[in-house]
């Protein structure tokens, strides 16, 4: 799998289950039974995540959000997203796809 | 008993967590088949959902090929919920439709004869399965759901023990008066006029548990932490539902996980979720007594 870059878009994968409640995300993996639970900032990524938003958007969109530079903003969410693809939870968008 | 053309007809109806449910058997009396706490539901009324154990030559010429293991799922087909299970988990078993308030169970004659003890135990078990699948798929109908805990009432008030198997349910129950338990395997909850009502089940568990058609406000959930240090602490909404999700029984259906996230997500607004750390030599009957008292106070 290519490494992430700014310009790496992702999407939520079918057959995840999610709500967010109260700000936070709880995800389940109706495959696996795997329960999630996200705290607010990674439940604002979570939503974000749409297969349509790059990842260098989202990143400026944490910095309006939270207290953050958005090179920071950019690595924690790079992060954060490798987890994500890590644990089946998120895909990558081709760019021909979009 | 119905005399019916040709054949007899057993049926009986049971009122469970609210829920009507009228069992029609072509294939014998199922009495020996469900559960033992059963009969205590015994009511009448027109029911929610009539459950018909049907005839069913594959079943009749090999019941161990049909159901066993006894592993069984929903799965949807058009408007009906599919169970399957058994040898292949893609076979047709039975249906459920919520639409026509109708559910089906193909099944040999309940009266045997049995080649061996296993088939009587595997069609038993795909009874019992097909159940508890009709009550939730109606609970989730109306908001509610099937839960692994250990209840327990109190003062016209209802406290539940949410935890997977080994997190102590049944010894914690056993702490309490037998008629102070509502069970210790599986209850039900469902929204009320503004409250969560809590309900004993035909599936109380080890330590028995008080068979009641009403159920009762529930006050408080603990999540069980057996081996973490002795604490309680209010956990937020996010986390309760995460917890809750973990040990919510499940016959994976496609939107079953959605209607469990809604359902855990509109109980933990009105109820508070504590996770709680007890061992076994901690007297949790003083426990509540004292965190009902608590919530006296702050009240």
């Amino acid at each position: 799998m290519p490494p992430l870059t700014p310009a790496s878009v992702l999407r939520r994968v079918e057959g995840i289950a999610w709500r967010v409640i109260e700000g936070e995300a709880v995800l389940v993996n109706v495959r696996s039974d795997e329960v999630v639970h996200l705290n607010p900032t990674a439940s604002f990524l979570w939503s974000r995540l749409d297969g349509e938003t790059d990842l260098r958007t989202i990143a400026r969109e944490m910095t309006s959000r939270y207290q953050v530079d958005e090179e920071t903003a950019l690595a924690d969410l790079v992060e954060f997203a490798d987890r994500l693809l890590g644990q089946g939870l998120v895909e990558a968008v081709d760019a021909a796809s979009r | 008993m119905i005399e019916e053309g040709s054949g007899t007809r057993e049926e009986k109806t049971y009122r469970i967590a609210g829920i009507l449910f009228r069992l029609q058997s072509e294939v014998g009396d199922p009495g020996a088949y469900l559960p033992p706490a059963m009969e205590g539901f015994a009511s009448s009324g027109e029911p929610d959902l009539t459950l018909r154990l049907i005839d069913e030559e594959e079943a009749l010429c090999d019941p161990l090929k049909r159901f066993f293991p006894p592993r069984f799922n929903l799965r949807r087909e058009g408007e009906k919920l599919v169970f399957g299970g058994g040898t292949g988990q893609q076979s047709h078993l039975g249906y459920i439709s919520v639409e026509d308030s109708l559910a089906e169970l193909g099944l040999p004659r309940l009266d045997g004869p049995w080649r061996v003890e296993e088939e009587r135990e595997a069609v038993g078990e795909a009874l019992r399965s097909f159940l508890a699948a009709c009550l939730q798929v109606l609970l989730l109908r109306e908001g509610g759901t099937l839960l692994h805990a250990a209840g327990v009432s109190t003062g016209g008030e209802a406290y539940a023990f949410v935890g997977h198997t080994g997190s102590g349910k049944t010894t914690l129950a056993a702490r309490f008066p037998p008629g102070e338990v509502l069970g210790d395997d599986l209850l039900a909850v469902r929204p009320l006029r503004g409250d969560f009502l809590l309900y004993g089940t035909p599936w109380p568990g080890r330590e028995g548990g008080r068979v009641a058609y009403g159920g009762l406000p529930l006050v408080a959930v603990f999540t069980l932490h057996p081996w973490a240090p002795r604490d309680m602490q209010a956990v937020g909404a996010g986390e309760a539902v995460a917890e809750l999700m973990l040990d919510a029984p499940r016959l994976e259906w496609p939107e079953e996980e959605s209607e469990l996230l809604d359902i855990f997500s509109s109980l933990v607004r009105r109820v508070p979720i504590y996770r709680l750390s007890v061992g076994l030599e901690d007297d949790i009957a003083s426990f509540l007594r004292e965190f009902r008292a608590s919530r006296g106070k702050e009240g």
